[in-house]
């Protein structure tokens, strides 16, 4: 009984998170330009998504944006993490108490404030795209640290110096014991920085260069406006993201399970 | 070998900076493959330009020709240019939200040559010295390029040339694209004609929540104004005042402290009377049925129109019987951008022609709706067009004659310029692209407010914007009191236990 | 050993150099423009007329009522949604936990002009709920952010510690509401801290949904749309200073969690 009542909520709560998406993806394949409105089927958000060039662009750019960020704040977060794990117990809840700020602050303020001191203050371009990077890595940076940190608690610190004596260098040392046993927590606030990054709409908003648009800034200026067959390109890109992720998903799940027959058996 | 991993990691930081300085490299590049291309920066309002890509059956078939938008308008002056000045042009394209959006860019240091901003902002630009005068070549009427000044509309002229700022025209610093009216977009079957022509529809409370603003604080600002007004604006006495359209001017654009305080009162009202403050997408929800009035620019209203004819919905334009704003969206260059350099003021001002070439101008009033200055001069297509888009079938028995000549010709009984159109069609499309003598004279202009007044207003919006704290019911003050006494108690509590555990 | 200790630590420079540069900076940059006027002249105008205006004073209720119902709704939500994850027995269970992050991938604003149509479909005419659209909104789009921290909590709860407290004769609520609940404080925490703030600024949420009334990090928005920066640097502030609340709250949670758990070992 329980059970399935408990069944029944986590799929009704997973109802309320993909009903919108399932609905974009709906109305992806119709020739309509605003959700509700009932038109046939039709393939031309998938045309427009491939062959226009704008669009192209956009998403290109917010990818990449996403993943320079995103490989910028890993390696920053990590070595920050391995620092301030090693340092003296002041530094390390310096380190950590700053990190603290951009993960609980709002974003309006992360950008705003960037803004402020790039662009009013120091007086760099937005159009250099520094101030939209310098942003976007503050924003992920403290995630991949706070992902990092536990892995390096969970270490056994013997191995390290275990490795020492055998003659390893610090540096082997560290490439070949701590790296690949905190990889776990790098992987994964590397893919919470791209999450975050391709999320992310007010960082962008206050700092991008004023020709380049991310996809959410595009969106919420298109919801605003009606630039209507670039809008509906990106439901069919909903589509697309949602169906490349379900895919991934469940490849990574047979594989596992099929290496874990291979070890049962 | 410390060193060594610190090498590395500097050299890992600097890819992924060199990775990053690429993305804005794609269009430098470009530019820097060879020098002698110009780049010319021009930041539009969203969807105001023609972007091609229409189907076939969308061809304009007018008598002298057909009219079909193959590429986006950008991509054909860029081509234009190269034909007929022999230099590459690259044009970046960028749009901006609102006016305010666009200064606010300029400010933060955006640099453009030439963008498009509504009259009260050029004026403010014009004020502040931003602007680069247009250069006498512009206005040889000599040179068959020179599209803008051989065809723009005599009215236009006459508006550009006549309204100053600092003693200096608005024509020596802008061109005009679009111009319109503000007005009420409502549908017929739930909205009389008497309920939509006035500013009071927006407090109505009749269609509560069912009517939408626009989201931009001069534009509300005028509404408030026009609504608060009504009784003198209406009055015989006002309107047959010989001095009639200077006095509504002042008084559409009056910023006193009490007109100010007034205003926010009334928005306030306002504000939980309509759907929502939107800046475009009222128009799909006026097509989607989601509200029944709103407040419209006319280029928008004859989208929204058109939109909702495709799904045989009727919708109809009213002007609000107090006073609608007339609005004209030029074309002005920037001294951050053109100045000191000769190139891009010609290409720049090429393409303020190239956009006046009238089978260009035909292209974006279909596009976008809204009503290009340009009435052709000699070339007598933009009229055939609206005659096309308008002028009644032979067999239509309701028709009325419809006067243009204020437009065409400069002279409103010019007979060339009558077209013959179904009566239905005053209070639709072609009243709202083409307002009726009665609705361009009560039209007044927004002013430009100085930063003083400009802070006023803003402020006002703001706190229209706001919650206002006295706003708060009893009830939730009283839930949060005893919400508060409920943790202290709990967390006194705790603290106790904890002392009795040690 | 001196010289491989020190290396470590370096490798922590970099990242606090980062922070220092923008996190910290940019703050004192705020605090600078806060406290002073368009001449660069000291003043706590802004400060005061913060405080004294009632309609600031009552947008920061509105922020705050919103912030409050939105993460009571999403912890109502994602507490049982986290707990049976964690403690069922599926073998696929972080299949079941991707799902739960995976519309993250999807842009939030093209999820919310999704959900804006089925609210209208629900509601009618949306505008007559103002207070409703937003809280249903921002609990969609953080809802993830609040079931992550609190899965990851839960699902590392000893399990010996309710079999121990079952043995001593708990009954299944017992057990829940004295060890698990209180074990999983911290957890709450984290997810409440990753959700109260953003519902607080989110006003694309908002303005997508149709609520006309300001919060504020609409305020920062207009203030920077006004070209004050100074104003909205104060309004940044006061948001900062809820945070440090905030902080200050969670370590004094923090202290007596540890307590409680010493206490249990």
């Amino acid at each position: 009984m329980i059970k399935r009542f408990s069944a029944l909520f986590i799929v009704l709560v997973l109802i309320f998170m993909y009903a919108p998406i399932l609905i974009l993806m709906a109305y992806s394949f119709t020739s309509a330009t605003t959700i509700g409105a009932i038109r046939g089927f039709s393939l031309h958000n998938y045309v427009t998504l491939f062959t226009t060039p704008d669009l192209r662009n956009m998403i290109f750019g917010t990818v990449l944006l996403a993943l320079v960020s995103a490989t910028l704040a890993t390696i920053l977060g990590t070595m920050g993490a391995i620092g301030a794990f090693y340092s003296s117990r002041k530094v390390d809840s310096f380190i950590s108490t700053m990190n603290q700020i951009p993960v609980v602050n709002a974003d309006v303020v992360t950008g705003f404030s960037i803004c402020i001191l790039l662009v009013v203050v120091f007086g760099v371009s937005k159009d250099t795209f520094i101030p939209l990077v310098v942003g976007h890595v503050t924003l992920c940076a403290p995630f991949v640290y706070l992902s990092v940190v536990p892995k390096l608690k969970q270490m056994d610190p013997s191995i390290y110096e275990a490795a020492l004596d055998l003659g390893a260098t610090p540096s082997v040392a560290l490439r070949k014991i701590v790296i690949p046993q905190i990889a776990s927590g790098i992987v994964s606030g590397f893919a919470l920085a791209v999450t975050l990054s391709l999320d992310d709409y007010f960082v962008a908003t206050y700092t991008k260069p004023a020709t380049f648009d991310t996809i959410s800034t595009y969106v919420v200026n298109a919801t605003k406006g009606a630039q209507t067959t670039i809008k509906t390109a990106l439901w069919a890109l909903s589509t697309v993201i949602f169906v490349v992720v379900i895919l991934v998903v469940a490849i990574a799940n047979l594989r596992a399970d099929r290496e874990e027959e291979g070890a049962s058996a | 070998m410390r060193k060594n991993i610190f090498v590395k990691l500097c050299a890992a930081v600097l890819i992924c900076l060199m990775i990053t300085s690429l993305i804005p490299a794609q269009d430098v590049w470009a530019a820097a493959d060879d020098k002698e291309k110009i780049v010319l920066r021009v930041c539009n309002w969203e969807e105001y330009i023609d972007l091609g890509d229409w189907d076939e059956e969308e061809t304009i078939d007018l008598e002298s020709g057909d009219i079909i938008g193959e590429n986006s308008l950008v991509e054909d002056f860029e081509e234009w240019y190269y034909e007929t000045y022999g230099k590459e042009v690259v044009v970046e394209y960028s749009t901006f939200g609102t006016n305010e959006d666009l200064y606010n860019m300029i400010t933060l240091g955006d640099v453009y040559d030439i963008v498009c901003p509504s009259e009260y902002m050029f004026m403010k630009l014009m004020a502040e010295d931003k602007l680069v005068p247009l250069s006498d070549d512009f206005f040889d009427e000599a040179d068959e390029n020179n599209y803008y000044v051989n065809g723009v509309s005599p009215y236009i002229r006459n508006v550009f040339d006549n309204h100053q700022i600092g003693g200096e025209p608005w024509s020596k610093y802008a061109a005009g694209y679009m111009w319109g009216i503000t007005g009420i977009v409502y549908n017929p079957e739930v909205v009389s004609k008497e309920e939509a022509a006035t500013w009071r529809i927006l407090d109505n409370p009749k269609f509560k929540r069912q009517v939408t603003i626009k989201d931009n604080v001069r534009d509300s600002y005028f509404a408030a104004v026009g609504a608060l007004k009504r009784d003198l604006l209406i009055s015989d006495d006002f309107k047959s005042a010989p001095d009639y359209s200077v006095r509504l001017e002042s008084e559409m654009n009056d910023v006193s402290e009490e007109t100010i305080q007034k205003v926010q009162d009334y928005l306030q009202d306002v504000k939980d009377n309509v759907y929502s403050f939107e800046t475009d997408s009222g128009k799909s929800d006026m097509v989607t049925g989601k509200v029944v009035a709103n407040y419209q620019w006319s280029g928008d209203a004859v989208y929204s129109l058109d939109q909702a004819e495709e799904d045989d919905f009727i919708l109809n334009f009213a002007v609000p019987e107090e006073s609608t704003n007339i609005y004209f969206d030029g074309w002005v260059m920037l001294k951050c951008g053109v100045e000191g350099d000769p190139d891009k003021q010609h290409a720049a001002e090429a393409f303020i022609n190239f956009c006046s070439r009238p089978d260009n101008a035909i292209r974006n009033m279909y596009y976008i709706g809204y009503t290009s200055v340009i009435a052709g001069g000699d070339d007598e297509r933009i009229f055939e067009y609206a005659d096309w888009c308008y002028g009644a079938e032979e067999d239509e028995e309701d028709v009325v004659e419809y006067p243009l000549g204020y437009f065409f010709s400069g002279d409103a009984e010019d007979e060339d310029y009558y077209i013959t159109a179904p009566a239905e069609q005053l209070d639709r499309q072609l009243g709202a692209q083409y307002p009726s003598a009665d609705a361009m004279a009560r039209s007044s202009i927004m002013v430009y407010f100085d930063n003083e007044k400009n802070d006023a207003i803003n402020q006002m919006w703001i706190n229209v914007r706001c919650f206002n704290i006295y706003d708060v019911p009893v009830w939730a003050w009283v839930l949060t009191v005893c919400v508060l006494c409920v943790l202290g108690w709990l967390f006194f509590r705790a603290k106790q236990r904890e002392k009795m555990y040690k | 050993m001196h010289i491989f200790r020190f290396s470590r630590k370096t490798l922590g420079i970099p990242y606090a150099l980062f922070l220092l540069l923008f996190v910290v900076s940019p703050l004192i940059v705020l605090f600078y423009y806060a406290f002073t006027n368009g001449e660069g002249q000291f003043t706590i105008a802004n400060f005061t007329g913060f405080f004294t205006d009632p309609n600031t004073m009552g947008t920061l209720c509105y922020s705050f009522a919103i912030a409050l119902v939105t993460t009571l709704v999403c912890l109502l939500i994602a507490y049982p949604v986290a707990y049976i994850l964690a403690k069922s027995h599926l073998k696929k269970k972080s299949v079941l936990v991707m799902l739960f992050i995976m519309p993250m991938w999807i842009n939030f604003s093209l999820r919310i002009t999704a959900l804006k149509e089925i609210l209208t479909l629900i509601e009618g005419n949306l505008a007559y709920y103002p207070f409703l659209n937003a809280v249903c909104g921002m609990t969609y789009d953080f809802l993830p952010f609040m079931i992550l921290p609190l899965y990851n909590t839960i699902s590392k709860l000893d399990d010996s510690l309710i079999e121990a407290a079952k043995d001593l004769g708990a009954n299944d609520r017992a057990a829940f509401f004295k060890i698990t609940l209180p074990l999983s404080v911290p957890g709450i925490v984290s997810g409440v801290s990753m959700v109260f703030l953003p519902a607080m600024t989110n006003y694309v949420v908002l303005d997508m949904l149709y609520n006309s009334t300001y919060i504020m990090g609409s305020l920062i928005g207009s203030y920077f749309a006004a070209y004050n920066w100074h104003g909205g640097s104060m309004i940044a502030l006061i948001l900062l200073a809820i945070i440090c609340a905030f902080t200050l709250l969670r370590r004094g949670m923090e202290d007596d969690d540890q307590t409680i758990g010493g206490a249990l070992l």
